[in-house]
């Protein structure tokens, strides 16, 4: 006969019970998602995030072209040269360019997503229909950041696209796009955007849990942003390396010449984190009274 | 379905407090299982904030209880078993009536397929299609309701249901109210029109300022009040006289301009105090041309539980 010690073995009760509870949040999470998708699959939505989208990113990929500077240049993150089209990150240069701007697009679509329902307080059904506020809060995060994968993709097909068309009025060879590289540097550039929109939506999220209200958040979050930081930024030049905003932008660029990326996405991810952490205590804390 | 009389809602010393100002303060709450309890009370009475800390959407400040047997502590326990509309219905204007409860459905793991049939439940089958912001407002109360309904629940609570309703939408939101009841959920609704609540309810809670003025049985409540019976002579000038002379009986009343109101102890039979009191007016030369029962009804036993509280 043998003796099988089962003296250092977890107990199976326990571990079946933690399996459960793994399984009910798994669940709960997917219902939260499942129940924010059937709300943004509405043609409004589609229609108003997906023509920002393809405008913004028409309009950034066109003007790379035509504001395009003669000679090799070397990517500082800001300036586009005809040396740097005709490489391999020619291909997704309009995304990288347009980035930043679709990063404030997600900021504003997470921010009127959170202020919407309060405004129209049908916070008060969810967080009665889904009592785990932290499920909640995460699995509506999940779901809009999945939208945001989507949009990211949309605008970098849309940009490359119209780069192709593009390339021959500015007699920027191609030869380099279609490679392992030129595929990299596309991967690249929707990672990096994605990456700053993801930020920008915790951000905006946080915004909007504090101050329920769409106009005041907008108001707020969209004045530091764009004003207040380059503003600051003109009189503190290390403002670049420790501002939110700017430091979203120099992701979303993939780094700059004054920040590099992982200095960025390190202090990108702290304002997230700060902000995140600080809106879930609210959100699980706080009275829902709208 | 919750056995009957099992109490759904108990709460010890419910109280909540913002800044200095406290709304419900020391609130004993008991809704048996199976009835249609009313939950009257005046603006800022606290009867809001009392559902919603039922619903996990506010913190107590201090005290407990429990809905449905599970702690007031721990709200994802019971509110699967609970539907709810507080305050006015809260959906998305752009989707369509059936969408915003997908919505809800999705959230909460309910099958889609209770969809058609709670529509049907509330008479929206034929506009569940068209966008929310097209409704009137009787639908859109009605549509709450179907949502409120959407999870089988085995308690309703409704914050104001026929708020803004006409005449018509407030008889149908009552006999859909009563049709839901005989299902077997225990139906909890705070509503101003003590007239509805009076034909409805067969409990009934009343708060003012925060405290419990009353909970109990409705006929209890009516029950309690004094009767009284109005007197009317054929001449105005012999009302005082005929004060006069019932007062001589030991007998409370009340001389107006135009009527004498006699206050009835509880017990006493009505026809035959009736009868002695028209004997002794012939007896005085008074000819009465009048005689009627009157009997409070809610709202004034709901206004003097208020005034008695107030003061």
């Amino acid at each position: 006969m043998i003796a099988v010690s089962t003296s250092r073995a977890p107990p199976a009760g326990r571990l079946r019970s933690c399996a459960r509870m793994l399984a009910a949040i798994r669940r709960s999470l997917l219902a939260v998602i499942r129940s924010e998708l059937i709300k943004l699959r509405r043609p409004g939505v589609i229609y108003g995030i997906g023509g920002a989208t393809v405008l913004l990113v028409a309009l950034s990929t066109v003007l790379t072209f035509a504001l395009a500077k003669s000679g090799p240049g070397a990517d500082d993150g800001f300036t586009t040269t005809l040396g740097l089209l005709n490489g391999s990150g020619g291909m997704s240069r309009g995304t990288d360019v347009a980035a930043g701007f679709l990063g404030l697009l997600v900021f504003v679509m997470f921010l009127v997503a959170t202020t919407a329902e309060y405004g129209l307080g049908t916070i008060r059904v969810m967080a009665t229909r889904q009592p785990n506020r932290a499920t909640h809060l995460v699995g509506r995060y999940a779901a809009l950041a999945a939208v945001t994968a989507v949009v990211i993709a949309v605008a970098e097909v849309v940009s490359i696209a119209l780069s192709l068309g593009l390339a021959g009025t500015k007699d920027v060879s191609t030869a380099a796009w279609l490679t392992g590289a030129g595929l990299q540097a596309a991967g690249s550039a929707y990672l990096h955007a994605l990456l700053a929109a993801a930020l920008y939506g915790g951000l905006a999220f946080a915004l909007g849990i504090a101050l329920r209200s769409t106009a005041i958040a907008l108001a707020v979050g969209i004045a530091w942003l764009m004003p207040f930081e380059h503003i600051l930024q003109n009189s503190w030049a290390a403002a670049a390396r420790w501002f939110p905003g700017l430091s979203l932008e120099a992701i979303a660029r993939g780094g700059t010449a004054e920040v590099s990326l992982t200095h960025a996405l390190a202090v990108g991810a702290c304002y997230a984190g700060v902000a995140g952490i600080a809106a879930g205590w609210l959100f699980v804390r706080r009275d829902i009274a709208t | 379905m919750t056995p009957a009389w099992d109490l759904v809602v108990e709460t010890h010393g419910l109280r909540k407090r913002y800044g200095e100002r406290t709304v419900v303060d020391a609130l004993d709450l008991r809704i048996p299982g199976g009835v249609i309890a009313g939950f009257l009370g005046p603006n800022g009475a606290g009867k809001t904030t009392t559902l919603r800390m039922l619903l996990g959407l506010a913190r107590p400040s201090s005290g407990d209880g429990t809905v449905l047997g599970s702690p007031l502590s721990k709200p994802s326990a019971y509110l699967p078993k609970v539907g709810a509309l507080i305050e006015s219905p809260a959906f998305y204007p752009g989707l369509s009536g059936e969408r915003n409860l997908r919505v809800q459905a999705a959230l909460a793991g309910i099958p889609a397929k209770r969809i058609p049939a709670v529509l049907d439940r509330v008479g929206l089958a034929d506009r569940g299609g068209d966008r929310y912001k097209t409704y009137s407002l009787g639908m859109k109360q009605r549509l709450g309701i179907a949502a409120a309904l959407l999870g089988q629940p085995e308690l309703l609570i409704l914050d104001e249901p026929t708020n803004g309703l006409d005449p018509a939408g407030i008889r149908a939101m009552r006999e859909l109210l009563q049709s839901l009841a005989a299902d077997g959920p225990t139906v909890l609704v705070s509503s101003h029109l003590l007239g509805e609540v009076q034909q409805m309810c067969d409990w009934l809670v009343v708060v003012e300022r925060g405290r419990c003025r009353y909970q109990g049985v409705t006929s209890d409540l009516l029950a309690s009040a004094r009767p009284e019976l109005v007197l009317r002579a054929e001449s105005a000038e012999a009302l005082g006289s005929l004060a006069q002379v019932i007062g001589h009986r030991g007998l409370n009343v009340e001389c107006g301009s135009d009527r004498v109101r006699v206050g009835v102890e509880p017990g006493t039979a009505i026809d035959s105090l009736a009868a002695q009191l028209n004997r002794a007016a012939y007896e005085h030369g008074i000819t009465l041309v009048e005689m009627s029962v009157h009997r409070a009804d809610l709202e004034s036993r709901y206004l003097q539980l208020v005034e008695e509280g107030a003061a």
